[in-house]
């Protein structure tokens, strides 16, 4: 059992190390969000409250953030989804169609 | 949805008053793109992909991305279809519309990546929720 554990452990870090950029800029995009809803909550943290009930936001988007990097991992791990990638920045459909009609 | 918002006139409260939306719907957006895609889609497409291994992957993804684009629909038209308030035609078309938005922000995760389909996502929460939720206290209250 904590064979197997390892094994997976491992697996995971291997996974993290591999796409260490797509992991880098979900962590960089959920701090962004986690100052955001800090920002909101301070102004008025009723805002809040029509969707999270009396649950604290931060502990929520923690909660979210969690299994958004689980999740991710996994489609990750299939190669089925990405989270970034970097060539898409380059213009995913804009440069393709400008290339075939102008050169 | 701006010429239906005119048409039936939404609640006043249905957005976030600005200035506070600038931060509230990136925050929120980022919430939908986990609840609404990433988890779904991750436990559909794990279940079916373990439960019918004759199928061949693509057909399942696309499978998993037409369930997964009606969840945000249904959530959103149930209580307007359930307050009486709106007529049958609104509650189809926002049902429709939100739909259409959430294929092809699934379509955009399948093509490109997660954060493609979240800037999608805020680009239409900027004319949506923030740039129109500004103007209709305005124009229709």
């Amino acid at each position: 059992m904590i064979r197997v554990n390892l094994l997976q452990m491992e697996k995971v870090m291997e996974l993290i190390s591999n796409q260490r950029l797509q992991y880098l800029v979900f962590l960089g995009l959920s701090t962004g969000i986690a100052v955001l809803i800090g920002i909101v909550y301070a102004s008025n943290h009723l805002l809040f409250q029509r969707f999270f009930g009396r649950i604290n936001p931060l502990v929520a988007f923690l909660l979210i953030f969690f299994v958004g990097v689980i999740l991710l991992s996994f489609l990750l791990s299939q190669g089925w989804f990405a989270i970034y990638e970097r060539e898409n920045l380059k213009g995913p459909v804009v440069i393709p169609v400008l290339q075939r009609y102008l050169g | 949805m701006i010429l239906v918002d005119l048409k039936v006139v939404f609640p006043p409260d249905i957005n976030v008053l600005f200035p506070e939306s600038v931060l509230f719907y990136p925050a929120m957006g980022f919430f939908a793109e986990i609840l609404f895609h990433v988890l779904p889609l991750s436990v559909l497409l794990f279940s079916l992909t373990s439960i019918f291994r004759n199928l061949s992957y693509e057909n399942i993804v696309w499978i998993c991305i037409l369930i997964v684009a009606l969840l945000e629909p249904i959530y959103h038209t149930i209580p307007m279809g359930s307050s009486n308030r709106y007529p049958l035609w609104a509650i189809v078309y926002v049902g429709l519309h939100v739909f259409l938005i959430n294929l092809t922000q699934l379509l955009i995760f399948r093509r490109y990546d997660f954060i493609s389909m979240y800037s999608f996502r805020l680009v239409y929460y900027l004319f949506w929720h923030i740039g129109w939720g500004y103007l209709r206290l305005r124009l229709l209250f």
